[in-house]
Formats: C-alpha cells, structure tokens, sequence
C-alpha cells in the first residue's frame, strides 16, 4: 500500500535558523501518526511544507501520491489542515466559516456538519471575533472534519479544548481511521498521542530522535516494576539491567530495560513474589528521557 | 495608576514614528503658506480688492471657513491652511488614539499588558496622554513658528492652542469610539467618516451660506455648535477670543470622562453594544475566495463609491466659482495653472486639478484594497485559505480585480461626473471627455497598483514604500504649487508625466510606457507571489 505521506532529507532554513534538518517522515495510509516534539522542533514547519505554504530548501516530499509544492490546489481537494493557532474572520460567523472553508476545499457534508456542530456544541451564529480559543479550535475542526478527505494534517487540534471536548474529538478521530483516512497528528500533548496514535515520530530540532510504532518504542525503554517479596536478602543491583532500585522493607521498584526482563523475573522468584505489577512506559517518560538525552 | 509610565514608553516606542511625521507634516502647511504671501497677495490696492473677493465668496468659505483679516500675513495664512491643519490634526489624534487602544486590544495586545501590574484603565489613559503631548508639540511649533517669522505673537499662540485643541477634541471622539465598537475598522470609520466627515460637511454648509454683514441666528448657533467652527472662532491674527478655547477644553474633557466611564463598563475586548449574531450557514456566494473577497471588501467598495460621487459632485460646481474669484488674481491663477498641468483656460485648470487629485485618492483606494492580500496573510487566513483548493493566484486575483477593476470603474465615473458638473451646461459631450481624460491618467494607478503588488510579491514587509509614493504624490499635487515645487518635482509621480487631457494632446509615449511598466510589476509581483513562502500567524 502506498504512503499517504513520505518525506526524506527534508530541510528548510529561515534565515540563520534551520527549522528542519534532514527530516524523515513516512505515514502510510490509513494509519494515524503522532507527530510529537517540543515547541519550536520544527511539527508546524513540517506540516506548512506539506501542504505547499512552504517551499523545501532541499529533500523530497510526496503527498498522496504527488507533490505538494506543484499540486498544491488539486491535492488540497484531497486533504484538510486544522492549523495551531486558528485566526478566523472577525467579522464572519462560525458557521459562515465553517461553509466557505469546506466549499472552497470542494464541498461538505451537511449533516456531518450539522453532527460536528452539535457534538462539538458550537454556537455557529457567533461572530469570529467573539469565539475564544477553544471555540475558534472547534470551528476549523469541523470545517475539517466535514468534508470527506483521504488525510488530515492536524496541528495541535485540542490546544484550547476542555478534556469533554477532547474525549468528543477522539472520538471521531478513531472513527476516522476505520473508514480508512490517514491523519498525520502534531501534538505536544503526549496523553493524547498515546491514546489516539499506533506510530509516533519525535522529533527535535528540526530533527527526528525516534520512529515507530509505540511497541518498538517502548521495546527499548525500560519497565517499572515493584513487587513484594517473602525474603529480601536479595541483591537487587548486581542484576544487569535494573536501575535507580528501592528497597522498603519487604517491598521492592525499580527500573529495568525491557531486555533484561527475564533475568529479573528469576531474581525475584527465587525470593519468592507475593506481589508484582509491572508497567510499560509512558510516553512522558520517553519524551523527557529523549530531551535529556539531547540537552 | 501603577505601571503607568511602563505602559506609556511601551506606546511611545510603537508609535513615535506616525505621530513624528504627522506632527511634521502639519507643523510646515502654516509657515510655509505664510512665506507665499507675498507671492499671492500683491501690495496695495490689487491685493485688498481682491482679498475682499475672497472673503465675500460663498465657495470660498465653504472650503476654508470664515476669513477675518486677511490684510495681516498671519491671518492670511490661518484661514488658508490653519483651519485645515486643525482638521487634519483631529485626523490624526482620531487614528492616533485608536491605533494605540482598540486596535492593540483587537490584537490581543493589550491583555498581555494588563495581565501585568497595570491598572485596568491605565492603557487608555497612557494612549490619550500620549496624544495629548504630540497636539501639544503640534501647538508649540506652530506658535514657535509663526512667532518666528515674525507675526505677532498673540496670533501666533492663538493659532497654535486652536489647533492642538481640536486635535485634543478628537482625541476624546476617538477614546469614546474605541470603547463602543469592537473593531478598530469600525472605530475608524465613525470617528472619520461619521463624525469628522459630518462636522466638516455641517461646517461648510452653515460657512457657505453666511453672508457678510448679514447675522442669522440660526447659523449663528449651529456654527458655535461645531467644534470643526471653534478655531476659526477664536480669531487669530483677529482680535483674539482666547475664551473661545474654553468650549474645546471642556468638550475635551468631557469626552475623556465619558470615555473612560464607558470603559469600566465593558469587558475586555468588547464594546457597548454586544455584537448581533450571525448566519449560522453561509450564503451562496461565500463559497470561495471571490466570495471571500467580496464580503471582505464590501463596505469599502460602497463607501469608496458613494464618497467619490459626492466628491466628485461636489466639486465640480465650484468650477464656476473659481472663474470669477481667480481671473482677478494673476499670482493665484498662476498656481492652479500649475496644478493643472499647465492649462491656459481657468475653468479646465481646475478641472484637471481637481481630477489629479481625486484620481489619486482612488488610487490610494485600489492600494489600500490590495493591501488586504498582505494583512490576511499577517492575520494567518491566508494559510487557512491556501491549505483548501485554492490557488495563490486566485487569492491574489480576488482582491486585485476588487481593488483594481474598482479603481478603473470609479475613475471614469468621477472623471465623467466631475466634467458634467463643472461645464455650465452640463451637456452629454463633457460626459465622454470627462471619461476620457480620466481614462488618460489610468496607467498612472496601474503603476502604483503593480507597484504594490511587487512589494507584496517579493518584500511584503517593505509594502509601507507603496504608502510613500501616494504620500509624496498627493502632497505634490496638492501643496506642490503653493510651495513653488519647480515644474520637473511636481510631475515626478505616477500620475505627472500623463497627458492632461482636454488641454493637452492626447500622446501615447507616456500612456504605453506606464502601462507596460505597471503590468510589468503586476506580473513580476504575482510571480512572486507564487514561489515565495506564505507567512503564517
């Protein structure tokens, strides 16, 4: 199947700054991909080159098949962008938004339209200079979400939306996938990539510091573990591939490399377990690892 | 009041640049038409008949206000341009107070500031005393000046604290309006349009039909009712009334309380009146960026369309007026010649000037049109139009057809409608002549139009450069001939080098130069536009 998104060697400079550096990207169709990184890693210029605002100093980008610079207008009719910082007509309604946005993508579905409104409870009689943030959020959302498109590019969607709207906006999202979109999603927001993504690129800098799907990723970190024990003159440190142990009593945690699992899993039996929980990684401490690593 | 002079610098610093050249500009227009009088009055008994030509016009006074003594070089010079440099003064304390409250909290500027240690009515109050120390240096130099030059200096004081007063009482007209609308575009307009456009046309109905020697109660009242009246009604270089200052100060004062009372009554980044609500579906035609456009540009296509037929009606009568007035007077006649391109009949002199000028400030409108292109790119719709099936041509074709096709359309129709009503018989034939010679001074728009979008093309930060010329060509047709500019700076604009039809030959050299050169910067500047990155929020 092909990439509904492939990108290589992609860099742009502005000025002295280099907004991206040799990027990688591939999102095959159909899937949703995180795009995670800290503010300034380069997610907006990426998506900004992506749909032709941008134009690439050096690499190849491909977009459904075609090239975002060239086809810019005809592979638009293709795709909806849900920017980061939504700036709408001040003095055009929400809804009168939402209709010239769809129409001039190539028309919306109204009773999606009508469904989006009021899933997402938007007032579209309101004027754009008096939505806040959120709300001005939810119109390019459903501007977005109303049109049937093969890729969404969204920006960080839910800066600005209340943990309801959030949950509303998942939601739809998983639905999206299972009728076979692909939505490649830039977020700093790691709860909400892990809740939503199957693959995840990180980037940093212009730069990417990890792809894969969360299983790779979580492959190579390491597990939390604690666990009761019968006997605690057990020697915790001299197993290969635990860290930062803690011993209170009968109760043990720690960190150990995914790797390593099974050598611990011996260790501790042979103390006999009364209890054991053992927890992947959160994203969070991927990320923060992935920063430490960079600074 | 914490946090007041932080605020204060913060505003100086964004805006020292605007009020400098304004207070500049306005400051020369008294000295400088003092330094002509001897040129356009002549000694003795030539010079006094035809001041009371002058003063007796009914045209005259419309436009400038009553004269009182005009034997006096300064008071000469007053009721020339220091009522028209007041005017202008309340124009720029009405942009200035606007720019610096309502249209930095539209930004969002302003909840930064007073997310700070800041009082909640501190940025306003900052901006107004801001304004009031620039009307304050306005008045300074103006009296300085006139002192200097050596009129008296009662007149000269008188003249300087007329005009930074009125600016003051603008500056309270536009601190109201920028707590009642929402919209700094909003604010500007009533505050311009509305209040100060209305006042001046009051002003020049109630001037135009006194008669003197004849008292009319009613004019009377309706004059000392104008603020617009009041600097003229101070007398300079006339046996001063410095009490009439009294009525600006007060009306002054008067505002700012109301304006500052308004403001505690309202939330942030609202105004009065909460807006009505919208559509919840857009109409049909807002289905792309042609529609997109329209809507954005409606109101000004009608008010553009509506001001210049006014204008243009309006001004061409005069035409008969000025026959008698300026026959009399060779040094006068002499100077309209010259803003006329040189016209040998007094009556197509004026016309053309009149045209140059109009033709201008259409020109100033397709720029202002276009420039829509570059602030809905600042404003991040851009990006959100461009991220749908549209073309960048098409983006930047809806405003420049809008900008454009306009400025054509209402060239012709004020060129046409201005020779109708200045030929006394008001035949069809000056219909098509009118038109024609609008037509003549088209390629002079098409330059500054393409000028634009070069500018937007390929530096649009630079696109203030495009304000420059039109600047620099409306002072030059305007003020370019009193102030004895030589021939060659004078037409150094877009529109100088045109034939100035009927009195000149229609010749095609300029015409086909300047056409091929503003469709050569329309092209370079859209082909610029189509590779250049587009700038996000």
């Amino acid at each position: 199947m092909s990439n509904a998104i492939e990108i290589t060697g992609l860099t742009k400079t502005f000025g002295h700054t280099v907004a991206l550096d040799e990027l990688d990207l591939s999102v095959p169709t159909g899937q949703i991909h995180g795009f995670l990184g800290p503010n300034g890693a380069g997610k907006s210029t990426t998506l900004r080159v992506l749909l032709g605002l941008l134009r690439a100093d050096s690499g190849t980008a491909r977009l459904l098949g075609g090239d975002p610079w060239q086809d810019a207008p005809s592979l638009h009719r293709r795709l909806a962008y849900v920017p980061g910082d939504v700036s709408l007509w001040p003095n055009l309604s929400g809804g009168e938004a939402i209709d010239l946005l769809g129409r001039a993508r190539g028309g919306l579905d109204k009773a999606r339209r009508e469904d989006l409104i009021a899933r997402f409870d938007l007032d579209p009689r309101k004027k754009g200079r008096s939505y806040s943030k959120g709300n001005r959020q939810k119109v390019a959302l459903i501007a977005a979400l109303a049109s049937d498109v093969e890729l969404l590019l969204l920006d960080e969607p839910t800066s600005g939306l209340d943990p309801l709207m959030e949950r509303v906006f998942a939601d739809i999202i998983r639905a999206e996938q299972t009728e076979g979109r692909s939505v490649l999603l830039s977020s700093h927001i790691l709860s909400e990539v892990e809740a939503l993504c199957d693959h995840v690129t990180i980037i940093k800098s212009g730069k990417v510091v990890e792809s894969g799907s969360l299983e790779e990723l979580r492959h190579l970190q390491r597990m939390h573990v604690t666990a009761t024990l019968r006997h605690t003159h057990i020697d915790i440190d001299s197993i290969p591939g635990v860290h930062d142990a803690v011993i209170d009593g009968t109760r043990v945690s720690m960190q150990v490399d995914a790797q390593q699992m099974g050598a611990l899993m011996s260790a501790l039996s042979a103390a006999g377990i009364e209890t054991l929980t053992s927890t992947p990684p959160t994203l969070d401490e991927l990320f923060v690892r992935h920063y430490e690593a960079a600074v | 009041m914490t946090g007041f002079t932080t605020v204060l610098r913060l505003l100086f610093r964004r805006n020292w640049v605007f009020w400098l050249i304004w207070v500049v500009v306005l400051a020369m227009l008294m000295p400088a038409t003092l330094s002509q009088y001897a040129t356009l009055v002549p000694a003795g008994s030539a010079g006094e008949l035809m001041l009371e030509g002058l003063a007796g016009d009914p045209t005259m006074r419309a436009i400038l206000g009553p004269p009182f003594d005009l034997t006096l070089a300064g008071g000469f010079a007053f009721w020339r341009v220091g009522a028209f440099t007041a005017i202008a003064a309340a124009m720029m304390s009405g942009l200035g107070i606007i720019r610096a409250t309502r249209a930095e909290e539209e930004e969002g500027r302003i909840e930064l500031i007073r997310s700070g240690a800041v009082g909640r009515h501190v940025p306003l109050a900052a901006a107004v005393a801001l304004a009031l120390v620039w009307n304050l240096v306005l008045g300074v130099a103006v009296t300085a000046s006139m002192a200097a030059l050596t009129t008296p200096w009662a007149g000269a004081l008188a003249s300087g604290l007329a005009i930074a007063l009125c600016g003051a009482t603008f500056t309270g007209v536009g601190a109201v309006m920028a707590q009642l609308f929402t919209s700094a575009r909003t604010a500007r307009y009533w505050t311009l349009g509305i209040a100060l456009g209305g006042l001046y046309l009051l002003r020049a109905i109630v001037d135009g039909s006194q008669q003197a020697g004849v008292t009319n109660r009613l004019l009377d009242a309706l004059q000392w009712a104008n603020p617009l009246s009041w600097p003229a009604l101070v007398r300079p270089y006339a046996d001063e009334r410095f009490w009439v200052l009294l009525l600006p100060v007060a009306l002054t004062a008067l505002l700012l309380a109301l304006a500052l009372v308004l403001e505690s009554r309202r939330d942030h980044g609202s105004g009065i009146r909460a807006s009505s609500p919208g559509r919840a579906e857009a109409a049909p035609y807002l289905s792309n960026v042609w529609g997109l456009a329209w809507r954005l540009h409606r109101g000004g296509v009608i008010g553009w369309s509506a001001g210049m037929v006014i204008a243009a009606a309006g001004i061409g009568p005069l035409a008969h007026q000025v026959t008698g007035l300026i026959a009399s007077n060779s040094a006068y006649s002499e100077m309209l010649r010259r803003m006329g391109g040189g016209a040998e009949g007094i009556v197509d002199a004026f016309y053309i000037a009149m045209l140059g000028i109009l033709v201008t400030f259409i020109g100033l409108m397709g720029v202002s049109m276009l420039g829509r292109l570059n602030s809905e790119e600042t404003a991040g719709h851009a990006e959100v139009m461009l991220a749908t099936a549209t073309p960048r041509t098409a983006l930047a074709g809806s405003h420049l057809a809008i900008g454009g096709g306009l400025a054509v359309l209402l060239s012709l129709m004020t060129g046409a409608l201005l020779a109708v009503t200045a030929s006394s018989s008001g035949t069809w034939e000056a219909l098509g002549t009118g038109a024609a010679a609008a037509a003549a001074l088209l390629p002079g728009t098409v330059v500054v139009v393409g000028l634009a979008m070069l500018l937007i093309g390929w530096a649009p930060r630079a696109f203030s450069i495009v304000w420059a010329v039109i600047g620099w060509s409306i002072f030059a047709s305007w003020v370019g001939a009193l102030l004895q500019f030589p021939d060659w700076l004078l037409r150094l604009q877009p529109w100088g080098h045109l034939p100035k039809l009927p009195t000149d030959d229609l010749t095609w050299s300029a015409i086909v130069v300047e056409s091929i050169i503003g469709l050569a910067l329309l092209g370079l500047g859209l082909a610029g536009y189509r590779r250049r990155d587009i700038r996000g929020r």
